[in-house]
């Protein structure tokens, strides 16, 4: 199990933020803290840090978050999915990676 | 575990992470705090059995504060540390995965020698005599190569032992590729040399103007504070200058997309508006500025001019001749102007590697404190320029201790007999021990590795240290590979993990690393920034402080006279309270003392001597990190300084001087406005290489990937290296997205995947690739042309062709 917890920052504009709110609300991996303003505490429990990480970038590309700020980690637990890829190929399950869209289907320059 | 125990635990790891989201959800992290941490308070996560202590990061020069979290001599767990002033308890993704970079699976536990081809475990004892009889052989022809992640005391260690020991100045760090043409500008602007202000400008600045840098992804922590104002509600405007759209354009109120090396006709186009406009500051300049112009031919002292030689020089970058150079819209340029003529606003430029990196990098860095001292956007918070720093000491053990093949510690310099002086008197040595010539800068010292022995002035044994040259150097068959093919070379490495400069390595020496010892980092903004060893290395790994002082104690035994001071004690004799010696060359009695204190205290004698005065040690160790100059009041308590030259903030100011350059270059307190002309780069796109090269890093990853490759989530959220190209480049060579296709320079070859509209995007006839990664190594195509001042390489911009790769 893999814990992290991140301060999202809401758009100014009320209903933009509840949609957001809403939207995170109904993952069932992700536990929403008492909002500060526009900051918003979340938890995140994922079953490795790949999936940790795919949920990092969606909250981070849903349109009107306008931030995404890292607070805690835990990495004491062994985790067979965090092993290094042997031969440092892209992996097909670097699924939500920094490279959205490079190895996932096969989109097409114009 | 038990399922209720797992439970537990989980419930227990949930708590601590929302508390200490709540806790930095409360506070608006940069301005005025909500939830303000208490004087000596760190609100931390509560876990059990483990202590906390605190630590600069390892990774970047911004200088974030971590706490570490350790259980049963383990890091377990990093947070941010509230109580630090350069990050107020923000990390970047990196940062809170710094614990990690201790534990990969291939960490280096023993030295390993390479004999008949292959490497085979050795004994310490093997591998410091097999060292010491390399020098002891040749001292002349022996060198080392350190870095900006060397602690302070590492490099003064280093320092010390081959200018102090061998009279060899053959040292340079892996700084001479990142900020070396930063000092070279500063020295010759302000006659001494690092930023005169700090990250606090990005608090008051109105306008921000990023000189080619990609702030959010390289100094994401310092990026948030501009965020962080615009949340709440403050108004600043961002330009993003830039040759291509980043992270950092999508935040930008402007983006102006400039041709490569044009940003010299820019500043000097500005410069020629403020005073067309007459909207120069007057009385500024004729306060505390000369003139200077570059000489005939160039050099790094120039020649002064006056006002309307200047006037005349800058007058040939008009608008239409700059956009023609640029690519910048003749309104781009005017606004660019028109920030610079506004007294009222406080614009701050900031720069990394984009002007540093640059074959006229050191006339580049000139230029943008000429714009500032010529328009009088300087001196208040948040008006000025600063450079950045890409590792986190950088500034610390290069720029002020002096690691640089020309300089001593403090900003002294061997060929000043001054400066040999001091440095004699101060490290006990015989008069004229010190050499007088210069040793090798970094692109020299590699190519002077990589020639045949029989060649004049060719080293035969390197020592790297914190650094991994094999696949960071620029044109890397000429500079690095080479040596595989020549004879008598002999290549020590010492690091954490097997490496790309280790692949050619004939001893590898396993170094302890960032909390498995103690240390101290100068950042970006001058501060000084201490932390205690929390965890022991593994297996025989040791610290490369101790592998320098054994190797010099081993030459001290085969009587190398340099080995002994003046008194004929060894070079770095530590007495305990009773006045024996220390064995610190003996590992068992190496933390016998807190030798980091003792060698720092004696390296501070040394910051007095240009104003750049240290804390005591004691005093640092309470501190988050101080900038210098350090100076005691009197009630007894240490002041930093945040704004150096400026009256009321730098305690070297004479009351009523409002600005005092006091190592002004010409000797009566000014500064000086450079003009510096456009050149044209050395390789341009042509016919057969049509496409501009760009190198540089991405948010994930820290400089070559040596560690953050072995941490998981970094390593699978950036896995490899790729080529960034413009959609219809991409789409008229029949180039997909994910598709493998070959870059080509003159220098060589690679095969890489392409990405197109990714998390940037380059202009047509632009390509950009990331160097992280060691199995694609992009500086085997980059060019070793460097600046003729600072020595620091281009690796901005070079001529390449690409191709798809047929299957």
């Amino acid at each position: 199990m893999w814990i992290s917890s991140l301060v999202v920052t809401l758009p100014s504009d009320s209903k933009r933020a509840l949609a957001i709110t809403e939207s995170l609300r109904a993952i069932a991996v992700i536990t929403l803290g008492e909002a500060r303003g526009v900051r918003l505490p979340v938890v995140i429990e994922a079953s490795d840090g790949v999936t940790s990480r795919y949920w990092y970038q969606w909250i981070e590309s849903l349109p009107g978050v306008q931030h995404v700020e890292l607070a805690f980690v835990s990495f004491d637990e062994s985790d067979e999915a965090l092993k290094i890829d042997s031969d440092g190929a892209p992996s097909p399950l670097a699924v939500g990676c920094g490279m959205p869209g490079l190895f996932v289907g096969e989109e097409e320059a114009k | 575990m038990s399922a209720n125990a797992t439970t537990s635990r989980r419930n227990f790891l949930k708590s601590a992470a929302m508390a200490a989201a709540s806790a930095l959800a409360a506070d608006s992290v940069f301005g005025e705090a909500v939830n303000p941490v208490p004087p000596g308070g760190n609100e931390l996560p509560v876990l059990p059995n483990v202590t906390w202590d605190k630590a600069p990061c390892r990774f970047c020069g911004t200088g974030c504060h971590v706490m570490v979290g350790v259980q049963d001599g383990k890091v377990v767990a990093v947070t941010g540390d509230r109580q630090a002033e350069v990050n107020k308890g923000l990390l970047c993704v990196k940062g809170y995965h710094v614990g990690m970079v201790l534990y990969g699976a291939d960490r280096l536990k023993t030295p390993l020698l390479r004999k008949n081809g292959e490497l085979v475990p050795i004994s310490w004892d093997e591998a410091i005599a097999v060292i010491a009889e390399r020098i002891h052989t040749a001292p002349q022809k022996f060198a080392i190569y350190g870095s900006g992640q060397w602690t302070i005391p590492e490099g003064y260690a280093a320092n010390k032992f081959i200018k102090g020991g061998l009279s060899n100045n053959h040292i340079d760090p892996n700084a001479r590729l990142c900020m070396a043409s930063a000092v070279t500008g500063y020295i010759s602007t302000f006659g001494v040399d690092e930023p005169y202000n700090c990250y606090d400008d990005l608090d008051h600045c109105d306008t921000l103007l990023l000189w080619g840098n990609n702030f959010a992804e390289m100094h994401p922590v310092l990026f948030s504070r501009v965020v962080d104002r615009r949340l709440r509600g403050e108004s600043i405007e961002l330009i993003d200058l830039t040759t291509r759209h980043t992270r950092t354009s999508q935040q930008a109120n402007h983006v102006l997309v400039m041709q490569p090396q044009s940003d010299l006709a820019i500043a000097n186009c500005i410069a020629h508006q403020l005073i067309e406009r007459n909207a120069w500051d007057r009385e500024f300049v004729e306060g505390f500025c000369n003139f200077r112009g570059p000489g005939t031919p160039a050099s790094l002292k120039g020649e002064p001019i006056t006002f309307e030689q200047y006037r005349a020089e800058v007058s040939q970058y008009t608008i239409e001749r700059t956009s023609e150079i640029s690519g910048l819209s003749p309104q781009q340029l005017t606004l660019l102007a028109d920030r610079f003529a506004d007294k009222s606003r406080k614009v701050l430029s900031l720069w990394c590697m984009g002007v540093n990196q640059h074959t006229q990098g050191t006339a580049m860095n000139n230029l943008l404190h000429a714009i500032h001292l010529l328009s009088g956007h300087f001196g208040r918070p948040g008006d000025g320029p600063q450079s950045l720093t890409g590792q986190p000491s950088a500034c610390g053990t290069v720029r002020e201790v002096g690691t640089l093949a020309h300089a001593l510690p403090g900003g002294l310099r061997v060929d000043d007999e001054k400066g040999r002086q001091i440095a004699e008197e101060n490290w006990k040595l015989p008069a004229g021990r010190i050499n007088p010539q210069p040793g090798y800068h970094t692109v020299l010292m590699w190519e002077k590795f990589c020639s045949p022995s029989d060649t004049e002035g060719a080293l035969d044994t390197l020592w790297v240290q914190v650094t991994n040259p094999g696949q960071s150097l620029p044109n890397l068959h000429k500079l690095f590979n080479r040596k595989a093919d020549l004879d008598g070379k002999f290549l020590i490495v010492s690091d954490v993990y097997p490496t790309a400069t280790t692949e050619l390595a004939d001893l590898i020496l396993p170094s302890a690393m960032w909390v498995e010892k103690n240390g101290i980092f100068g950042n970006s903004e001058r501060r000084t920034q201490q932390w205690y060893r929390m965890v022991s290395p593994p297996g025989e790994a040791r610290d490369d402080c101790w592998q320098m002082i054994a190797v010099a104690h081993k030459l001290f035994e085969l009587n190398h006279e340099g080995m002994k001071d003046r008194d004929g004690n060894f070079l770095f004799t530590q007495r305990d309270e009773s006045g024996s010696e220390i064995p610190l060359w003996e590992w068992e009695h190496y933390y016998d003392i807190n030798i980091d204190e003792r060698l720092y205290e004696e390296y501070r004698q040394f910051t007095r001597i240009k104003h750049k005065d240290l804390a005591p040690y004691p005093v640092l160790a309470k501190a988050r990190g101080l900038r210098w100059p350090v100076v005691e009041l009197q009630d007894g308590t240490w002041k930093e300084t945040r704004y150096r030259f400026v009256e009321g903030t730098d305690p070297y100011v004479e009351p009523a001087k409002r600005f005092q350059f006091y190592h002004s270059v010409t000797g009566d307190d000014r500064a000086l406005i450079w003009f510096r002309p456009y050149v044209v780069p050395p390789e341009v796109p042509d016919e057969e290489f049509p496409f501009w090269l760009d190198t540089g890093r991405v948010l994930e990853h820290w400089h070559t990937g040596t560690m953050t490759m072995r941490i998981p989530q970094l390593q699978k959220a950036m896995p490899t290296a790729y080529v960034e190209i413009n959609r219809d480049d991409a789409s008229e060579l029949g180039i997909r997205n994910g598709d493998a296709v070959k870059l080509i320079t003159r220098r060589g070859e690679l095969t890489l995947p392409a990405w197109i509209d990714g998390r940037a995007s380059c202009p047509p006839g632009h390509l950009f690739v990331p160097f992280f990664d060691e199995k694609l190594l992009v500086n085997q195509l980059t060019l070793e042309a460097h600046c003729p001042f600072s020595k620091e390489p281009d690796y901005k911009k070079c001529a390449a062709r690409i191709e798809r790769v047929t299957l």
